[in-house]
């Protein structure tokens, strides 16, 4: 839920006005006036009222992320597609079930990874720090993502033991995120990634004193 | 495939009224031909060109379902 305050004399003319300029449907608000103001007589005692917007952007981003890709979907001439949705707040997740599930994974994910940045982009999801949406293929995301966290794992091990940096195959962005998060996690190696463009490569780097760098686990 | 990036780059762009698509259509590779207002070229194309190469991979996975080879132009 995100929240504004506003200031106007007149109470529909400043929400209207407000959501306007924010490109938000009314149906994803509610308001309150915190502040009665006052036209005031004759241009005399004119006081602006304070109004308290309460804008859903998880729901609002729920129906806007499913009606974009259904577009994006359509246009780009698919015709067999149906998008099943689960929530799990703040993350969305808009999975997509097709026959043509090949061509929209694409080599290297490639294809789901820029579907992935175009939908961020047209939500403007920066704006939206706390909520995630996802976008996957028959799955596909989820089974990758897990089997490359198990690869990590024993990378980690072999990091730590060896002392010396593990690679890790190439990735997308999409799928690189959620790896080097899940390394991340887990204390005594940082990541570091290689390459330019959507695909590059993870490096496990053990730290040199375990200790210091333990209190993150 | 015209409707497509016309799609997407309104959904992008502050002035989606002057975006203009122009499809030049090959036996078989078809030419798209985009035009945005300068201020929104930056949009267009993204931190290092990635918003521009998300536009055209999403472009060659439609043309894998069309048969077609697509090559989007961005002109200034």
């Amino acid at each position: 839920m995100k929240y504004y305050e506003i200031e106007c004399y007149d109470v529909e003319e400043g929400v209207t006005k407000f959501l306007n300029e924010n490109k938000i449907p009314r149906e994803f608000i509610s308001f309150e006036i915190i502040e009665q103001g006052s036209k005031g007589i004759l241009g005399f005692g004119k006081k602006l009222s304070k109004v308290m917007i309460k804008f859903d952007e998880f729901e609002y981003l729920k129906r806007r992320s499913k009606v974009v890709l259904h577009d994006i979907l359509e246009k780009a001439g698919f015709e067999e597609f149906q998008i099943e949705t689960k929530e799990d707040k703040p993350r969305f997740i808009l999975n997509i079930l097709t026959p043509d599930s090949k061509i929209l994974v694409g080599k290297f994910a490639q294809t789901l990874n820029a579907i992935q940045e175009i939908l961020d982009r047209i939500l403007n999801i920066e704006s939206y720090p706390e909520i995630e949406i996802l976008v996957d293929v028959e799955g596909y995301r989820e089974r990758v993502t897990k089997h490359l966290s198990e690869k990590a794992i024993n990378a980690v091990e072999s990091a730590k033991r060896t002392g010396k940096v593990q690679k890790l195959p190439p990735m997308v962005t999409i799928i690189r995120k959620d790896i080097h998060k899940f390394v991340n996690e887990i204390s005594g190696v940082r990541t570091e990634s290689s390459g330019t463009g959507d695909i590059k490569t993870i490096f496990i780097v053990p730290d040199k004193n375990n200790k210091k760098r333990g209190e993150n686990a | 495939m015209k409707q497509l990036v016309e799609f997407i780059v309104k959904s992008l762009v502050d002035k989606p009224e002057k975006v203009q698509v122009d499809e030049v259509e090959g036996e078989k590779t078809t030419v798209i031909e985009l035009r945005v207002d300068q201020a929104d070229l930056g949009k267009v194309i993204g931190k290092q060109g990635r918003t521009a190469r998300a536009i055209r991979t999403i472009l060659g996975a439609s043309g894998v379902k069309r048969g077609k080879r697509v090559v989007l132009e961005i002109l200034e």
